[in-house]
């Protein structure tokens, strides 16, 4: 396993330097930089001087390869470049809006797990019953709403009507108890749902379906006719069978989520990824950008990779030799 | 109100005010003013920012706004204007010129002290014009956004950190003067009058090169102004504590808190009490105006909206450049019709470079170039465009199809776009509308338009004027990056010599008396009104619903003043 590991880390590494090339490409592509509105500023003494010299300073007057190569230079440096919107490193910035992100993800991944798994166990012990039925129906409707209606229908019930939870931040500023266990929880709940919600019904339908096609399974039947007690059958033997491909989806799941929630950071005033990487680009800052792009890539790589370790994990005949 | 000059405006927004219709509830468009009893148990005030505030909270040093708006209630100016926005004294409270204009002299008042009880000094302003000045400063985008000092003698160009300009002298503890290369009337009030003290007992020490990096960047323990940053959360809130030595008294509020909030969700936060003061859009007005415990202020904005043409274009920059074309696009477009459609009525069409608002505006140019399709036809049969097929030509008999650029994002200009689409083809004006692009890419295609190939023919942008008497030097001298960017507005020569010479003028001596300045002024207005650089469109109200028991805010064109006397009745 440790070599599978260390192969794979490995196998990124071109992975990553394609995405970045390709990143790299596109952004250029793209008109326009972050100083060019520095032009249209009557301030600007010297308007056409001042952008030829930023320009300059920033390297953006050299060739594409030549930008690219200082750039990966850089990375293997440790240096992400200074952020032109922001005025600050790359890597500062990512470190001020990763916790965030990270915090929101993975809450919202346990949501996901907690609520979905035994929903879609007891709709498949109950097919076709009552609550399987409606249970089923208000999946299929969660899962056709977009995270952000969620978000405006949350807030406009707990926020705005109840006012139980705080509609955006993730601290209350300006209290005693700012920035507390309590205060940070309250702030959390509804992003989290809100990007919770969606993948929710998605995995309750995986984790039925699943469950479905292998309690019908003949080594199931005879587990039962050894008269084995229904919990022990379906933990024990449809479980670890069923839940194979549910692993493997939340691994590719971990990268998704980060991109998922741009919107969703912005209805919340949620200073994360997705909104940091929605103003790189808006601004044009090619450095965060990048930055941005390349903290995305790798967490869909490790996504992927802790899928597969997962998956071996949880089905002993998968060997990775 | 420190970041008067101009910039261009995009917006766009969805919002969540469809669910908040509700009830009951009143409208203020001016307070009135009244005993109240003041409320002991609400003592923090929550202020909405649409937008994320930058990290440095130096004055200067970022380029938002947003932060701006931060770092002037912690830092005072030596001069301000006020609601009637005439020069008046802040930390300085008197000055005067020598003979020649050329050197002013200040004084700073004894009620001026720092938030920890100590003096502002001559010292505080000298540090405060080093920074502008600096080449520490000068090196980033937002030394040379806000360079403000480059009058002074000596400081023409940055100059290394620590070194004081020539021009600066400090003549005691509470006097220094100040002494400029030319004799320039709008100087005090369009660029030295933003200049804010530093306290020197904090920042002196400390090389400029580390400032940005500074603790004191970060969260500036000190200050002149109102309030005192006392926590940041990066993104999402400022908190700020009144200051006890403010020399207009300790404010009546003791907390003030800049929150980040989502134009989605900010009008259920001003419901739900979350926040207490915010800007809103026009379609929020009618929800939020009959809901409970929220009222409405409506004022005018020293800004306004645009349609530009190209005048250089290669395809139809002949015709754009004829005065006549552009009048008439003036008498096409039905802009009370777009205030209703666009803005819910709350704006007033724009007739010249300066909107009614402003101090400086010619009320000549009231009601002039009326919805008039009849008259925009005249105008165009005149100018030799003739109708073939329902569509007119260009005088040279080609087909006449210019094209809109608008920028995407903002559902607001489309519908906009839509509306002089149809006013335009009304008087048989082929225009069309091209796919909305990304607003930066709109502003590379001007800005990399000397040949004038660039698809960009005509486009909508807009102007925020901003505090203090302005000087439009900077936006409308032939050579001003503005006009040589934006439209390239360069024949007749002839009146553009006039709008320079005009231009000048209003600067020179004598108009140090505001008579003459506004003589001067308003001729050169009369001047844009005919010549119609631009399509002047509109002036957009703007919008603010705030707690209906905050009161002591008084709401002017120039934003809102005062917020040392602002205070909570019991609800």
């Amino acid at each position: 396993m440790a070599a599978y590991i260390i192969r794979r880390l490995l196998g990124m590494i071109p992975t990553l330097f394609v995405i970045t090339v390709i990143v790299f490409l596109l952004m250029h592509a793209m008109p326009g930089n972050a100083f060019e509105a520095l032009v249209f500023n009557p301030k600007i003494k010297n308007a056409a001087e001042v952008y030829k010299r930023l320009v300059a300073e920033n390297g953006l007057n050299q060739s594409l390869p030549v930008q690219y190569i200082h750039w990966i230079n850089n990375l293997i440096h440790g240096n992400l470049g200074i952020s032109s919107s922001l005025n600050m490193p790359v890597s500062e910035a990512i470190g001020t809006y990763l916790p965030n992100t990270l915090i929101l993800a993975i809450t919202a991944e346990i949501i996901i797990l907690v609520i979905s798994l035994p929903i879609g166990l007891y709709q498949a012990n109950k097919v076709n019953g009552k609550l399987d039925v409606s249970t089923s129906f208000v999946a299929i409707f969660l899962y056709s709403i977009p995270g952000f209606v969620f978000a405006l229908v949350l807030i406009f019930l707990f926020s705005f009507l109840e006012k139980w939870l705080p509609s955006s931040g993730t601290v209350t500023p300006g209290i005693a108890t700012s920035g507390s266990l309590g205060d940070r929880l309250t702030h959390l709940i509804l992003p989290a749902l809100s990007l919770a919600l969606p993948s929710m019904a998605y995995y309750t339908r995986l984790t039925r379906s699943n469950t479905l096609s292998v309690i019908v399974a003949d080594f199931v039947r005879t587990a039962r006719a050894k008269g084995l007690r229904r919990p022990r059958v379906m933990f024990r033997h449809v479980l670890r069978n069923a839940i194979i491909p549910i692993v493997t989806q939340f691994g590719f799941d971990i990268g998704g989520l980060f991109g998922g929630a741009v919107l969703i950071e912005q209805i919340f005033t949620w200073p994360g990824m997705g909104e940091l990487s929605f103003n790189a680009t808006i601004n044009r800052d090619y450095p965060l950008i990048l930055g941005t792009t390349l903290l995305f890539a790798v967490m869909v790589l490790i996504g992927n990779l802790i899928a597969d370790i997962l998956l071996a994990i949880s089905d002993p005949r998968v060997r990775y030799d | 109100m420190k970041k008067r000059q101009a910039i261009l405006s995009a917006l766009s927004v969805i919002t969540l005010s469809a669910l908040i219709a509700g009830t009951g509830g009143a409208m203020a468009s001016a307070k009135t003013v009244k005993q109240h009893r003041v409320s002991s148990s609400q003592s923090t005030i929550t202020i909405a920012l649409p937008s994320a505030f930058g990290p440095n909270l130096i004055p200067a040093l970022d380029s938002s706004l947003y932060t701006a708006q931060i770092t002037n209630y912690q830092f005072d100016p030596i001069l301000t204007v006020n609601p009637q926005d005439q020069l008046i004294g802040d930390l300085v409270d008197k000055w005067w010129y020598s003979k020649d204009k050329k050197t002013i002299y200040f004084h700073i008042s004894p009620k001026a002290l720092w938030s920890n009880g100590i003096h502002v000094t001559s010292k505080d302003v000298e540090l405060g014009v080093d920074w502008l000045a600096s080449k520490s400063y000068n090196t980033t985008d937002q030394g040379e956004y806000g360079y403000e000092v480059n009058s002074i003698v000596g400081a023409k160009n940055p100059i290394p950190d620590g070194t004081t300009p020539s021009g600066f002298k400090d003549i005691s503890p509470s006097e220094f003067s100040i002494t400029t290369y030319n004799v320039d009337a709008t100087n005090l009030s369009a660029n030295l009058q933003f200049i804010q003290p530093l306290p020197y007992f904090e920042l002196g020490k400390l090389p400029m090169s580390q400032w940005k990096t500074s603790a004191f960047n970060k969260l500036p323990n000190v200050g002149s102004g109102p309030y005192i940053v006392k926590s940041v959360v990066p993104g999402q809130s400022v908190t700020m504590t009144a200051n006890p030595y403010y020399l207009h008294g300790k404010p009546l509020i003791d907390t003030t808190i800049y929150k980040v909030v989502s134009p989605d969700v900010v009008a259920g936060d001003l419901v739900s009490g979350q926040v207490n003061l915010s800007g809103i859009h026009p379609a929020d007005v009618a929800k939020l105006k009959n809901v409970a415990g929220i009222s409405i202020n409506i004022s005018p904005t020293n800004g306004y909206s645009f349609l530009g043409w190209r005048l250089n274009n290669a395809v139809y920059g002949k015709e754009f450049s004829n005065v006549k074309f552009r009048q008439a696009v003036e008498y096409a477009i039905n802009r009370q019709a777009l205030i209703q459609a666009i803005d819910k009525g709350y704006g007033k069409p724009e007739n010249g470079p300066l909107p009614p608002v402003n101090f400086w505006y010619n009320n000549a140019l009231n009601n002039t170039y009326p919805y008039s399709p009849a008259k925009a036809n005249q105008l165009l049969d005149q100018a030799g465009f003739k109708i073939k097929n329902g569509w007119r030509t260009t005088p040279d008999g080609k087909p006449f199809t210019p094209t809109l650029t608008i920028s995407s994002g903002d559902t607001n200009i489309q519908i906009e776009a839509n509306f002089i689409k149809q006013f335009l083809n009304a008087v048989h004006i082929n225009v069309k509308i091209l796919p909305p692009i990304n607003f930066n890419t709109l502003l590379n295609q001007l800005n990399n338009d000397a040949n004038g190939k660039q698809p960009v023919q005509g486009f909508f942008m807009g102007w925020s004027l901003g505090s203090g008497p302005q000087d439009p030097r900077p936006l409308w001298l032939s050579n001003a990056p503005f006009n040589t960017t934006v439209q390239d507005w360069q024949t007749p020569k002839s009146v553009l010599a006039q709008s320079d010479k005009l231009l000048n003028e209003q600067a020179s001596a004598q108009a140090y008396s505001d008579t003459y300045r506004k003589n001067v002024l308003d001729q050169w207005q009369v001047l844009m009104n005919q010549q119609m650089p631009t399509n002047f469109l509109t002036m957009d109200d703007t919008l603010t619903a705030y707690s209906s028991n905050l009161h002591g805010v008084v709401f002017t064109d120039l934003g809102t003043f005062y917020p040392w006397k602002w205070y909570f009745t019991s609800k």
